[in-house]
């Protein structure tokens, strides 16, 4: 190795080491010992002695309130995917044209959401929603409704109110990704179809479509990973109620990891959730990254 | 060459920086809420003046309420050598940030917090013995039930004082101006279960509000079903424990028949909607703004209502209603109270301890019942009616003297005060008592089914704790915790 290239390899680590130090410690470190905590019943005070075996596994498999949380998070996910990852391709499209007056602060109005704070959104909108909220009053006004919508206190409403607000938050990025998408699609395909006599319709359908497909599965893979890790917007939103109507698993691990349940707070069996939960997400990454690997990188071509 | 060093001087200069910046950010931080910034500082003046710090989940503790100013403005000017530095956190929040403290074993000095239990704090040694630390003669200025086995004293030794007298309990709120809108008499609160319900029937008819308001979001508001039933179960004590049967009776008929009563007003519209969404403070915020006229409260109510939304006047209190006239209303509670600890890892503990005689002083305590109006461990101060300066609190402290009854004490055996420990540290059965109501209240599960299946998980964890001490050498029995002439109707006496 010359030098020069070890030099420049010198300062390539130099630059990585405070990263590097910072992963092992904030993030290796932590996924490492909750395999370990995981086996133990300890309340997180102190270094852990009671060894439980795989008893905090079990307790989670077995655990309805466990699969009820894990359940809403799927829901939370998919229902996310499914609305805003189209939504914000519309939109993307719109705020594309450049036939569009007025781009600039529609891309801002969009982009607004994403600035604010989460855990800031969950307590206005639990505000909002409330039966004497903004959305009821205004409701009322328009004579929508005769009564106030008992939005965070129904169990079905609550879980909608959540996903409602979920894809308000997340819509604004998906859009910047979505436009990102669509300015890189070359101009010449586009002019060659008008030449031959397509559309928009045929443009959007055979040429758009088409060529963002590896796009569509970068930011289906971002939003669903993004959405299955959703804590702090439930956690002031909702807190998981009404009667665990919302719950959803980050926040269940949050609850044994740090909150009192009758007794201290269950680390070891924290632990034992979030284990389990982070194989059942990483299966999910695991498929949607394939699936990134095989289109992700797919060239525009033909 | 030269350029080289340059370059790693550069980057160990930035490191240097941004770990200072680090450095001085959490000094800053740990200035935050303190009286008078950075503790470092104020030792540095003087070399004989000790900080000390209490943390506390007491809104009294707040800036510029009672307890923080007496003890900035009295306290430390009469201890120039002790500098307190106060943090206060309400709740939830004060049970997570000092489980953070004590994980990384920096408990503060003087510790008051009700979000752990007498057994917890003892079992995970996190507090030490006040005798020895506080003089004997501070301890006799307290009435002798104020310290108990169990409740704040372990094997003689007592671990805590109280800040607020323990024989305190639930009662009915009611805003007096809702009522005269409702045409109703403002000085008649219903004394039973149909006048209530009748009443709330008028309030929502004539002024269109929603009559009745619960912090159902928290344990604290499903308290009420508990007040409600002791109606019928005397016996009961507010954790869902009857000391007559010795044992936890979640699905007794008693509690079946008050929650069927709240989910019965629910089904009619007498509840406000937003209920399961209120947390106790959200509770009392509603009810000092007017947008319900009825709810449930509890001992620091006159002092909330006065400190936190002042000029709060127009409301009363009364006995909780009964389910038929004539009932008279009991409720069990122990004289004794754990509030101010001394943490077992203190480097000043005679400078806690000092701080602990001041909050339990006379002086202390008498601005307390007149300022902050709220009821005080101390008899001879309680027994004087001067000391009263809010007729609300004036109304309070006699129906607690009315209906509040001395609870049987298990923890007089040591072997009982084991099992207890032991109880305390096992995880609570899921779902737990309130929010299985909170899940029978949405109509999601049947209440008796859920409160038999909560009742019998309890009764178990309770059973296995026995056990498990009896396993470490405890002499303990389920007899120990079971008073069966009791009835929960006089104070029980030994």
């Amino acid at each position: 190795m010359s030098t020069h290239l070890r030099k420049q390899m010198f300062w390539c680590y130099l630059f990585i080491l405070p990263q590097l130090l910072m992963f092992l410690l904030f993030t290796l470190w932590p996924i490492v010992a909750s395999y370990y905590f995981a086996f133990f019943n300890w309340n997180g005070i102190g270094w852990p002695k009671d060894f439980v075996g795989w008893a905090n596994f079990k307790e989670t498999l077995f655990d309805p309130y466990f699969w009820n949380a894990f359940k809403h998070s799927f829901i939370y996910a998919v229902a996310l995917v499914v609305i805003v990852v189209p939504t914000a391709l519309i939109v993307a499209i719109l705020l594309n044209s450049p036939r569009l007056k007025g781009g600039v602060f529609f891309r801002t109005m969009v982009f607004m959401p994403i600035v604010l704070t989460m855990s800031i959104i969950g307590i206005v909108m639990s505000n909002i929603f409330s039966t004497q909220g903004f959305l009821n009053k205004m409701l009322l006004t328009l004579g929508l409704i005769h009564q106030p919508v008992t939005w965070l206190t129904n169990g079905k409403l609550a879980m909608i109110a959540l996903i409602a607000v979920g894809v308000w938050k997340g819509f604004g990025i998906k859009v910047i990704y979505w436009l990102a998408g669509l300015q890189t699609l070359p101009s010449e395909v586009y002019e060659a179809a008008r030449i031959d006599g397509a559309n928009r319709w045929q443009e959007l359908r055979y040429i758009t479509i088409p060529l963002l497909i590896p796009f569509f599965i970068i930011i289906v893979f971002f939003q669903t990973i993004w959405a299955l890790n959703v804590f702090d917007l439930v956690k002031t939103f909702t807190n998981g109620g009404p009667f665990f109507a919302t719950d959803v698993v980050p926040l269940y691990i949050y609850r044994y990891a740090f909150e009192i349940q009758g007794g201290l707070p269950r680390m070891g069996f924290a632990s034992a959730a979030g284990i389990i939960y982070g194989m059942a997400t990483m299966i999910v990454s695991a498929v949607l990254g394939t699936l990134v690997r095989k289109y992700g990188g797919q060239k525009i071509g033909h | 060459m030269k350029r080289r060093i340059s370059l790693i001087a550069t980057c160990l200069l930035l490191t240097f920086m941004l770990v200072a910046t680090a450095c001085s950010q959490s000094t800053d931080n740990n200035a935050e809420g303190t009286p008078a910034g950075n503790a470092g500082n104020a030792d540095a003046g003087s070399q004989e003046q000790v900080t000390i710090k209490l943390f506390s989940s007491a809104g009294q503790f707040t800036k510029g309420n009672y307890g923080y100013t007496k003890v900035m403005d009295d306290f430390m000017k009469k201890n120039p050598n002790i500098k307190v530095e106060i943090s206060q956190a309400h709740g939830k929040q004060w049970t997570d940030t000092f489980l953070a403290l004590a994980s990384t074993n920096e408990l503060p000095d003087v510790i008051s917090g009700t979000g752990i239990t007498f057994d917890q704090y003892v079992a995970n040694k996190w507090v030490q013995p006040l005798t020895g630390l506080v003089s004997d003669s501070f301890l006799k200025s307290f009435p002798p039930s104020a310290f108990q086995e169990g409740i704040n004293q372990v094997g003689g030794k007592v671990y805590a004082i109280p800040r607020v007298n323990g024989k305190t309990g639930f009662e009915f709120l009611y805003n007096k101006d809702i009522m005269q809108k409702a045409g109703l008499d403002p000085n008649k609160p219903p004394e039973t279960w149909d006048e209530l319900e009748q009443m709330a029937k008028q309030v929502k008819e004539k002024t269109g509000l929603y009559p009745l308001g619960f912090g159902f979001k928290v344990k604290w508001g499903w308290n009420s079903v508990i007040a409600l039933a002791q109606a019928i179960q005397p016996t009961l004590d507010i954790t869902g424990f009857d000391y007559k049967k010795g044992q936890y009776d979640f699905n007794s008929p008693a509690v079946i028949q008050a929650f069927q009563f709240i989910q019965k007003l629910n089904s009619e519209g007498l509840i406000h909607p937003d209920s399961l969404t209120l947390g106790d403070v959200d509770f009392e915020g509603t009810f000092a703004n007017k947008q319900v006229a009825f709810g449930f409260g509890d001992a620091p109510m006159p002092r909330v209502f006065k400190v936190t939304y002042k000029g709060l006047k127009d409301y009363g209190i009364s006995t909780i209603p009964t389910p038929t006239k004539g009932m008279k209303y009991h409720e069990p509670a122990s004289s004794a109270a754990a509030d101010f600890y001394v943490s077992a890892t203190t480097k000043h503990p005679k400078e806690a301890a000092k701080l602990i005689e001041y909050l339990g002083s006379n002086e202390y305590l008498t601005g307390m019942l007149q300022d902050d109006l709220l009821p005080v461990p101390l008899t001879s101060l309680m027994d004087d009616p001067k000391n009263f300066t809010d007729d609300n609190l004036k109304k309070m402290v006699q129906i607690y003297k009315d209906t509040v009854v001395e609870s049987p004490n298990p923890a007089v055996n040591p072997g009982a005060v084991q099992a207890k420990q032991v109880e305390a540290t096992l995880p609570a059965p899921k779902p737990d008592w309130w929010e299985a109501m909170q899940g029978a209240y949405l109509g999601q599960i049947d209440i008796k089914q859920a409160m038999t299946q909560v009742t019998d998980a309890y009764n178990k964890r309770f059973n296995d704790a026995i056990k498990k001490a009896k396993d470490g050498g405890a002499n303990v029995t389920p007899q120990m915790f079971t008073f069966p002439d009791w009835d929960g109707t006089k104070d029980y006496k030994k």
